[in-house]
């Protein structure tokens, strides 16, 4: 039984949450950072009394499990040891299947019991029902799905006539690979990424008039956004370090592969640049914006280049964000010019990376 | 052709290979080890994608630190297993490759009618079987006008008669004056690749043996 257990669990559970270490890090810093536990509450009594707004907390747990959901069926297509699973009598099957991804819906079913505990103190025996039949739900909704994985395995991936037609007549650029990696193999981190950061960015632009704010309000917002990005540079470092390692045999200098680099962050973090440019503040100058935005990139390419530095595993990686983060805290606060912050980064960056790019490696 | 200095590479503080001294001159190389020995370590190494310590200089000229870009552009490398981005088509590939690489376009159509991989250049890698990969990787291997080819296990996976292509290509490559590191496992009929030495790779060193007839 141990065996039917530790391995699915391995592949499954722990890869799940070392994979979203940074989603679950966006959420913390969205939850934890903005919100005290007051307001917590408050919002928890306002949904138990509210069906419109539980339902919206319905809608998010619903999205939450779908992506479990979709990160077990990839691995369960992929991996052909966990097609042994289907000689598993049907309940044990069934039973292991449910604890594994129970484990996987933890931290909603968690934030339903703090639900169901705020309805307590509210005596709102309905609301709590819904919330615990709900959870019941959400909770068997894998099983089905898993099931049907395992009697599909490797399914023909069918990439469409539109794909086929453009593979016969364009090539990717190299500045694009990453891109569609990122659309192809990440599309939740990109979403959540992208999604995390845009609305920072909209959020300061939103903020700024609300009072005597000055452009270091938005460039906090951009040291948050590239904080966001975190995921996605080491999504990129892993990439070329595993599917790419052809790369470092190409004969190409190191200042044309920091300028390839520099190309690959601009288009990461270009939807930033756009929301920047459209909405900035009308005392706020196009350059003083632009510095902001290169504030961003150089803080991209710096998290960049410190992979390059060290290597480091993803979650080790996150972690280790938090007391730059604090420093570039104080230079801004410090009111240290934003193009001074800008052009520091790129060139500590640039050094970084020069001096780091051929002695790095991926180590397992 | 190919001068190794205090060559020393360590994983997790792990001595895996130190070479204090190995010259290659031009011609047809055989490495030899067992599985886990350090080759395709010593391979990943000399084609500059590994960090080590120590020196490595193409034809007494081209330093590996000191001119990485003509180093690079002179030395190539098939792997023994390759991977490659999923979604990407081997035709992605190989217009990049040899853009960088500055092959000419002839000996781009040249070498995939060579090797056979026409009828599937345009389909995503993640669906090719892996002899379809091995041979993408050698049309990438070839590709340009290298001083060197690095070819880790050029044969497994390989069907008789792109094997047999393999062969003939690296004994045409030689005459034009390439010079090749191999390993593999497999036998090959000395008459058809005369190899000009053979090296073992073992107790974490590297060492020359018996100048060999054949194979």
């Amino acid at each position: 039984m141990s065996a039917l257990w530790t391995v699915p669990e391995k592949l499954i559970v722990r890869q799940f949450y070392l994979q979203n270490t940074g989603l679950f890090l966006v959420v913390m810093m969205l939850a934890f950072g903005f919100l005290s536990s007051a307001e917590h509450i408050a919002l928890a009594s306002y949904a138990v009394h509210d069906w419109a707004f539980l339902a919206a907390y319905g809608i998010i747990w619903v999205m939450y499990a779908v992506h479990t959901i979709r990160f077990s069926l990839q691995v369960f297509q992929k991996t052909d040891l966990l097609q042994l699973f289907r000689l598993i009598p049907s309940f044990k099957r069934v039973a292991i299947l449910y604890f594994l991804h129970f484990q996987l819906l933890a931290p909603v079913v968690f934030y339903g019991g703090f639900m169901v505990w705020v309805g307590n103190q509210h005596g709102t025996t309905t609301a709590n029902v819904v919330v615990v039949v709900f959870m019941g739900l959400l909770s068997v909704l894998p099983l089905p799905f898993v099931e049907r994985a395992l009697r599909h395995p490797n399914p023909e991936q069918f990439a469409g006539h539109i794909g086929a037609w453009l593979r016969q007549r364009f090539t990717t650029p190299y500045l694009l690979f990453f891109i569609r990696y990122l659309f192809r193999e990440q599309p939740a981190t990109l979403f959540l990424t992208k999604v995390g950061s845009c609305l920072v960015t909209i959020g300061v632009l939103a903020l700024y008039p609300t009072d005597e704010y000055d452009i270091r309000l938005l460039s906090l917002g951009m040291l948050l956004s590239a904080a966001l990005h975190a995921g996605i540079v080491f999504e990129l470092y892993r990439f070329e370090a595993t599917q790419l390692l052809l790369l470092r045999n190409l004969p190409v200098s190191l200042s044309g592969r920091f300028l390839r680099y520099t190309g690959i962050l601009t288009l990461v973090i270009s939807p930033e640049a756009v929301l920047l440019l459209k909405n900035h503040p009308v005392d706020v100058t196009v350059p003083a914006i632009l510095g902001v935005w290169l504030w961003g990139l150089s803080l991209l390419f710096l998290q960049y280049a410190a992979l390059l530095t060290r290597h480091q595993p993803r979650d080790r990686f996150m972690s280790q964000l938090f007391w730059p983060l604090i420093g570039c805290f104080l230079l801004i606060m410090y009111r240290l010019p934003v193009w001074g912050l800008a052009a520091t980064g790129l060139v500590a960056a640039a050094v970084l990376f020069i001096r780091s790019y051929y002695r790095s490696s991926w180590e397992e | 052709m190919l001068t190794v200095q205090n060559f020393r590479k360590e994983y997790h503080n792990r001595l895996v290979l130190a070479i204090p001294q190995a010259d290659f001159p031009p011609g047809i190389h055989w490495l030899k080890g067992r599985n886990g020995s350090g080759k395709t370590t010593f391979f990943r190494s000399v084609a500059g994608l590994l960090p080590f310590d120590g020196s490595l200089v193409l034809e007494a000229k081209y330093d590996i630190r000191r001119q990485p870009v003509d180093y690079r552009l002179r030395v190539n490398y098939g792997e023994a297993e390759p991977l490659y981005p999923q979604f990407l088509t081997a035709w992605e590939l190989i217009c990049w490759v040899a853009t960088t690489k500055q092959a000419p376009t002839q000996q781009i159509d040249e070498l995939i009618d060579l090797f056979g991989i026409r009828d599937f250049i345009k389909t995503p890698i993640g669906t090719y079987s892996s002899g379809m990969l091995k041979k993408t990787s050698l049309v990438l291997a070839f590709l340009g006008k290298p001083s060197l080819i690095l070819l880790d296990e050029p044969l497994i996976t390989l069907d008789h008669a792109t094997t047999k292509a393999v062969i003939d290509r690296i004994r045409q490559s030689r005459e034009q004056g390439t010079s090749f590191l191999l390993s593999s496992h497999q036998d090959v009929d000395a008459a058809e690749l005369p190899v000009d030495s053979v090296w073992v790779v073992q107790n974490q060193s590297l060492e020359s043996i018996t100048q060999p007839a054949g194979l």
